[in-house]
């Protein structure tokens, strides 16, 4: 239509949706800037001030630069630097639940997908796998407390056929706590992990597979060579996203040892120990340990991404880059 | 040597939670079968394919036509080893095969929608199946530029499949099939997914790559155009039964049925109701006024099975009707100028028709509504049975 068409036609009236669109995501952004993105940068800012309570005395806010931080990678008189105590807790808490987390979760989703297996009753299986998920962590902690006390069943049992003396404490052996704990993360998430992994196979064309079978892979190839690459964005975000769960570990040990981290303190995790400052108000160090557990959380994860990602690059890409030969 | 042999093959699904319901049970003589979307369904589940029984020669080209879910693409995929079969036995080269895994079975396949590892190169797709039998680098390579030199796809080598364009992709899946040498290549509907003009050529790039590798065929489409281009046999289903097997001549001039008849050929053959009657060993159908004796050839068929004088179903194709100025009536509905030829829709004796006339025999387009004279001769016309609409010639 030209100029003059289209002035014949009277002034043309727009409409801009895209004004609505922003207006439907605002509260969202008004939320997320007020609760966490503020948040966020107060937790960093009050890191490089000393500001706590002593008794009824309110020290700070006074600045000390990276004091806070210094303060946390100092040597206590016993010569341990606790906080890199409680980071290798967590993480050993953490990949000991995660590694039969994923394990388990891999072998099931495979199972239950197999086409050749057709498995029957997958709903059933499915609800059942999820449900320890449903259960609240601090609910599932006192339950374990219960079942593994001095008085619980479990000792009564494991005194009965022998295996263990009256004097025996699970909550005083450090690999016990920790395996309690790790048991415990594995059975709360294993099923989330499952159905997630399930998706993510089911969204694999299944031609793929009968392919690869014809082409002589075995059940072991088809894993590792066709189903693994292809889920792998999927399981790696399942990995990131328990790894960032993982290093905020806190409900599960903190009811399990009533926040002591028992024994010798080699169940205490990181936001354990942010929990302890933050009950006598000390936003300052209560920033410091954020802020770390913010820089461990963004390290792995882009280490895992880069690791496991890398494969999956454009090999065009790769080979101009290079300027070699890809084959 | 690549024998394939299928003999009385069957198909079963089983019932599985609320797939299908299992038919309900008469209260004396168990169960009848039911029929639901070209499905039997019979007590033991619902039958996909059933009585199929083929012996494939030695590098023959053979392919399974028909219309969707007749049971074409499970039967390749039981010979592929994908599906269970549920009765019958499957030889590839004098060998039961029908517990074999289909990575033992020397076969390789190419699949409707490609099937190409999205994750890796060109070159590693096609070099996977050579890989797992831990073949020497080298030989690999050899074997996968010379497959590429083929297809003609070696600057494709480093690309992933998401990069490639639909044709490409497909000959990727071809040259994955072809590196492996197998000894029957599977074939399920591989140009399906392509454009008419991609289709054409990939069929016309089929045919010279069948003469390179020199290995048996059994290709799936349900368009009659592949099957009568490519097979040296082709083999007509229809809810999950063969119908005919045949060269592509065979099933186009002596189709064994009006299912056949219909399915093979463009545009599909007319069907009239008509009268075949017998007079001293000569027959002659009757049509509307037109009276046409039959070849010499077909009285001779229908003699030998004695067949009577009864009512039929007449089937002639488009292109063996003639206009002419004595014979059937029929009014024009529609004329579509196709260039060298004029398809003219009619309706003669209460049912559409096509007849396909050359343009350089037509002084003019019969217009709309007006009444043509049409016939034909003994040697085209198929007499089929108005009771089982078996061809009674056979």
């Amino acid at each position: 239509m030209s100029k003059k068409d289209s002035k014949t036609l009277g002034p043309q009236k727009s409409v801009s949706y895209a004004k609505w669109g922003y207006i439907f995501i605002l509260p969202f952004f008004i939320v997320y800037i007020v609760f966490t993105l503020a948040p966020q940068f107060l937790t960093i800012y009050n890191s490089f001030f000393e500001n706590y309570r002593s008794g009824l005395k309110q020290i700070g806010p006074n600045f000390v630069g990276l004091d806070n931080y210094k303060a946390l990678f100092t040597a206590d008189p016993s010569g341990t630097v606790r906080i890199l105590k409680y980071a290798a807790n967590t993480l050993i808490l953490w990949i000991a639940g995660a590694v039969p987390q994923f394990v388990i979760a891999l072998l099931l989703a495979i199972f239950f997908t197999s086409y050749r297996l057709n498995i029957k009753g997958q709903g059933f299986f499915k609800t059942v796998i999820y449900m320890p998920n449903l259960i609240m962590a601090a609910a599932f902690s006192m339950l374990f407390y219960t079942l593994f006390s001095r008085v619980g069943p479990i000792q009564g049992l494991l005194e009965n056929w022998g295996v263990v003396d009256k004097s025996f404490d699970f909550f005083s052996v450090r690999i016990t706590v920790r395996g309690m704990i790790a048991l415990m993360n594995f059975l709360m998430w294993f099923g989330n992990t499952t159905i997630v992994l399930m998706a993510g196979i089911m969204g694999i064309d299944q031609a793929l597979f009968e392919s690869a079978t014809i082409d002589g892979a075995n059940s072991v190839q088809v894993f590792f060579r066709v189903t693994m690459p292809l889920l792998m964005p999927i399981f790696v975000y399942c990995l990131i996203t328990a790894m960032i769960g993982g290093i905020q570990m806190f409900d599960v040990p903190q009811v399990l040892t009533n926040g002591k981290g028992v024994p010798n303190e080699f169940t205490r995790t990181l936001v354990m120990y942010l929990n302890g400052y933050l009950t006598t108000k000390n936003y300052g160090m209560g920033g410091a340990i954020s802020v770390i557990i913010f820089i461990i959380t963004g390290g792995l994860s882009a280490v895992v991404y880069k690791m496991l990602s890398a494969q999956y690059k454009d090999p065009e890409r790769q080979h101009r880059q290079r300027k070699g030969n890809v084959i | 040597m690549s024998t394939v042999q299928l003999k009385n093959i069957k198909k079963v699904y089983p019932f599985s939670g609320g797939d299908t319901k299992r038919p309900k049970k008469e209260k004396k003589g168990g169960t009848a079968p039911e029929k639901k979307n070209n499905l039997q369904i019979t007590d033991e589940g619902v039958v996909a394919v059933q009585e199929f029984s083929l012996d494939i020669a030695d590098k023959e080209f053979i392919v399974l036509v028909g219309p969707s879910g007749c049971g074409k693409s499970t039967t390749l995929r039981m010979v592929a080893g994908l599906e269970e079969i549920s009765g019958g036995e499957l030889y590839i080269d004098g060998e039961l095969v029908n517990h074999v895994a289909p990575k033992d079975r020397d076969i390789a396949m190419v699949f409707q929608n490609y099937a190409l590892y999205p994750h890796m190169t060109v070159y590693k797709n096609m070099a996977f199946s050579l890989s797992l039998k831990h073949l020497p680098k080298d030989e690999i390579d050899r074997k996968v530029r010379e497959a590429a030199e083929i297809l003609d796809i070696t600057e494709y080598l480093i690309r992933k499949p998401k990069a490639l364009s639909g044709g490409q992709r497909q000959r990727v899946a071809i040259g994955r099939a072809i590196v492996r040498a197998p000894k029957v290549m599977l074939m399920d509907e591989p140009l399906s997914n392509l454009d008419a003009k991609l289709r054409n050529e990939m069929r016309a790039e089929i045919i010279k790559l069948r003469k390179r590798i020199d290995t048996t065929f059994i290709y799936v489409t349900h368009d009659q155009t592949e099957a009568m281009t490519l097979g040296d046999r082709i083999v007509v289903m229809k809810d999950g039964f063969i119908q005919q097997i045949g060269t592509p001549q065979e099933v186009f001039s002596h189709p064994a049925n009006l299912f056949v008849a219909g399915f093979i050929g463009m545009p599909v053959m007319n069907f009239f109701d008509a009268e075949l009657t017998e007079e001293n060993g000569r027959y002659f159908v009757e049509l509307g006024g037109l009276r046409t004796e039959l070849s010499a050839e077909k009285e001779a068929r229908l003699k030998a099975r004695g067949v009577r004088s009864q009512s039929v179903t007449l089937g002639v194709r488009p292109e063996h009707v003639d206009l002419a100025d004595e014979g059937a009536a029929a009014t024009v509905d529609v004329s579509e100028m196709m260039g060298s030829s004029v398809h003219l829709h009619l309706t003669a004796q209460g049912r559409s028709m096509i007849m396909i006339v050359p343009t350089v025999s037509m002084a003019d387009i019969p217009s709309m509504g007006q009444t043509v004279h049409f016939s034909f001769i003994g040697a085209v016309a198929h007499v089929f049975s108005k009771e089982t609409g078996a061809n009674l010639e056979f």
